[in-house]
């Protein structure tokens, strides 16, 4: 085992242990905003992971997306729907929390089973998946030019319909959130009359 | 195989411990989600589902095409509807407000129909 394979795997058990912490925190906080907190920081701690899988415009997008983006609109919406009966809101009855944590762990035993050949994995040699290490040219190319230009490529070129198809369910959530959140017509502030009284 | 061997397999980080990673935070995603009263919490519960999901793509992005990079396209797709998806879901959480100032997911039984 080389010192890099060390430093790397030290960085993704910290950085795991964190996010995990963080995701547990955005359910289980008592109040909600701690909640949000707890959510930008499990999202940065995704953006780590990326870091550390060689994908680094994924990683940046997630930082500007989900990190500052989603969360403002999240931030925004608490403060908007501020209720005195947080903690009332806290967790739902006991016999519905109680299946879904026995049925969330038997999930992940299910997904552990099925990724590690019904626990056998650690006792034999080869791995589940074809992992292929990529050749040496590759690491070179991505290194000297970072992934952005083959994601940029990718994007328009093999996938050009997807990404079209995309700016169009972009703009059509765009509208439709104005449509559903904004006001109704009657209530509108007409722009040309908002000075005057309303009779 | 001897002891310290299954011990190094272990420590060292390959393909399978990102999936156990993203296992795990799909699990107190879902978690999260049926327990949860709150229905921003909800939301954000459905946000830590989608980050479960594209940290799989991006690690099998790494560790078996590195050079096509097909998984990080998908994860863009996958941040973007993401993105208009807290959108449009918090836009209905207040014109829900609206008609009936709680955000409880109890509170809401008429949507039954």
């Amino acid at each position: 085992m080389e010192m890099q394979d060390i430093i790397y795997s030290f960085f993704f058990y910290a950085i795991a242990f964190v996010l995990i912490i963080a995701a547990l925190g955005v359910v289980f906080m008592p109040r909600i905003v701690y909640s949000a907190v707890s959510m930008v920081v499990a999202f940065l701690c995704v953006a780590g992971i990326f870091v550390l899988l060689n994908a680094d415009f994924v990683a940046v997008s997630q930082v500007i997306i989900y990190g500052v983006g989603i969360t403002i609109v999240m931030i925004f919406a608490i403060m908007l729907t501020a209720t005195r009966e947080d903690k009332k809101l806290w967790l739902a009855f006991k016999f519905r929390s109680l299946v879904a944590i026995g049925s969330a762990g038997l999930l992940f035993l299910l997904i552990l089973a099925a990724v590690t050949k019904g626990f056998t994995m650690l006792s034999s040699e080869a791995g589940l998946f074809a992992v292929q290490k990529p050749s040496q040219e590759v690491i070179q190319r991505l290194a000297a030019e970072g992934t952005t230009s083959a994601i940029g490529k990718a994007l328009l070129t093999n996938y050009v319909l997807p990404f079209e198809i995309l700016s169009l369910l972009l703009l059509a959530a765009i509208i439709g959130a104005i449509v559903i959140a904004g006001k109704g017509k009657d209530k509108l502030i007409n722009p040309t009359t908002a000075g005057e009284k309303p009779d | 195989m001897s002891w310290e061997e299954i011990l190094i397999k272990l420590f060292n980080v390959e393909l399978t411990h990102y999936i156990v990673l993203s296992a795990v935070l799909f699990c107190i995603g879902i978690v999260g989600l049926i327990v949860c009263r709150n229905v921003i919490r909800v939301l954000m519960s459905i946000e830590i589902l989608l980050s479960a999901v594209n940290i799989n793509f991006v690690a099998f992005a790494n560790y078996t095409d590195l050079g096509d990079l097909k998984g990080q396209v998908f994860a863009i797709f996958i941040m973007a509807v993401a993105a208009a998806e807290a959108a449009i879901g918090l836009a209905i959480l207040l014109a829900l407000y609206r008609n009936k100032p709680s955000v409880d997911t109890e509170e809401f039984k008429e949507l039954r129909g």
